[in-house]
C-alpha cells in the first residue's frame, strides 16, 4: 500500500510513495499546533522579598539605591553607600505624573557596577503601572534584586 | 539526450500515467475526468507551517489567563513564567488559582496552595490598580512564605502606554 510501482511488463525501479499519510499527519499536527498556540504572551518580572527578621546588624551593608514616591508623584532618588555619604536627587512631577524621561535619565546614567539592590517606597495611590516600570527601569539598569516595600 | 534521464522520467512520471484527461490532442480517445493531484507541493508547505508553529511554542511553564477587565501592565526586561500560585485582582475581588477568596481567607489559602514546585507567588492585576491593593497580596504572600514574586507583564515598549 505504502509504495505503488508503475504498471508494465518489465520490473521498473521508478516507484512512487504514497503521501496520502503523511499529509494526514501533518494536518492533524496544523490543527493541534493551531488551537495550542499562545498568541498573546504573558512574561513575568520577578522580584524577590525578604521574610523574617535579619537584624540590622547581621546584614551586610551594601549600595543601594531607594526610590520613594510621593502622593504627588515626585521621586526622591536616594544612592545609600556604606563608605561615602547618601545623596539624594528629587524628580519632580510632570503635569501630575512622574517624569519619565527625567527619572530615566537618572536611573540609567547611575553607574551600578556597584550598586546591587534597589527598593521602591511607592504610596497609597501610586499606580501599579508606575511601580512596574520603575522595576523595569532599574533592571534595565543592571540591577537585579529590586524590592518592593508593602504599605 | 533522446535517452536522457529527464526524458525517461518524464515518460514514466507517475502523474503522467495515472493522468486520464488528455490535455494535449487527446487522439480521438475518450476523455476522463479522473486525474490526480500532484500532494508534493502541499505537504511542503504543511512541513514549513508546521516546523514555524513548532519554533513558535515557547518553553512557558506556566499559563495564565489574563481577564476580560484586565490590563497588564508592560515591561521591556521581563522573563518566562515559571510555576507558580496565580493570585488574580480583578474588579476588587481577589481569585486564587481562578478561585474566588474573601480577603481573610488569603492567607490561609495561599499556604493551601504552596507546594515545593509552585513557590513563587504569580501576581496579575489591572495596571491602574492602586499599590495599596497590590501591598495588600504582597503582604499576604509574605504570610503565606512565599519568597519569590513574579508580576505578570506584557513585553514591550512605553511608547504606546505614554
Amino acid at each position: 500500500m505504502g509504495l505503488a510501482s508503475s504498471s508494465g511488463g518489465k520490473k521498473d525501479l521508478n516507484v512512487e510513495l504514497n503521501l496520502l499519510p503523511v499529509f494526514d499527519i501533518l494536518s492533524v499536527c496544523i490543527c493541534f499546533l493551531l488551537m495550542t498556540v499562545v498568541w498573546v504572551e504573558v512574561r513575568a518580572l520577578e522580584t524577590k522579598q525578604a521574610i523574617g527578621g535579619q537584624s540590622l546588624s547581621e546584614t551586610d551593608p551594601k549600595p543601594s539605591i531607594w526610590l520613594s514616591i510621593d502622593e504627588k508623584n515626585n521621586i526622591t532618588v536616594t544612592f545609600k553607600s556604606p563608605k561615602a555619604q547618601e545623596t539624594s536627587s528629587l524628580v519632580s512631577a510632570k503635569n501630575g505624573q512622574i517624569d519619565w524621561s527625567k527619572a530615566q535619565n537618572l536611573l540609567l546614567t547611575t553607574p551600578s557596577k556597584k550598586i546591587e539592590s534597589a527598593h521602591i517606597l511607592p504610596t497609597k495611590t501610586t499606580k501599579y503601572d508606575q511601580v512596574i516600570r520603575l522595576m523595569d527601569l532599574l533592571k534595565q539598569n543592571g540591577i537585579k534584586d529590586v524590592g518592593l516595600s508593602p504599605i | 539526450m533522446r535517452h536522457g534521464i529527464l526524458s525517461t522520467q518524464m515518460l514514466k512520471s507517475p502523474l503522467l500515467q495515472q493522468k486520464r484527461v488528455h490535455g494535449v490532442g487527446g487522439g480521438g480517445k475518450s476523455k476522463s475526468l479522473l486525474f490526480s493531484m500532484n500532494l508534493t507541493t502541499l505537504i511542503d508547505a504543511f512541513c514549513i507551517l508546521v516546523i514555524f508553529l513548532l519554533s513558535n511554542m515557547n518553553g512557558q511553564l506556566q499559563n495564565i489567563e489574563v481577564g476580560k477587565n484586565t490590563v497588564l501592565p508592560t515591561a521591556t526586561v521581563s522573563e518566562i513564567m515559571s510555576a507558580g500560585v496565580v493570585i488574580r485582582m480583578e474588579n476588587n475581588e481577589i481569585y486564587i488559582e481562578d478561585k474566588k477568596i474573601a480577603v481573610e481567607n488569603i492567607v490561609q489559602s495561599l499556604i493551601d496552595h504552596k507546594t515545593e514546585e509552585k513557590n513563587s507567588l504569580i501576581i496579575q492585576a489591572d495596571k491602574n490598580s492602586d499599590y495599596d491593593k497590590i501591598s495588600l497580596l504582597l503582604r499576604a504572600g509574605g504570610q503565606a512564605g512565599f519568597e519569590k514574586y513574579a508580576f505578570a507583564v506584557l513585553p514591550g515598549t512605553y511608547a504606546a502606554t505614554k
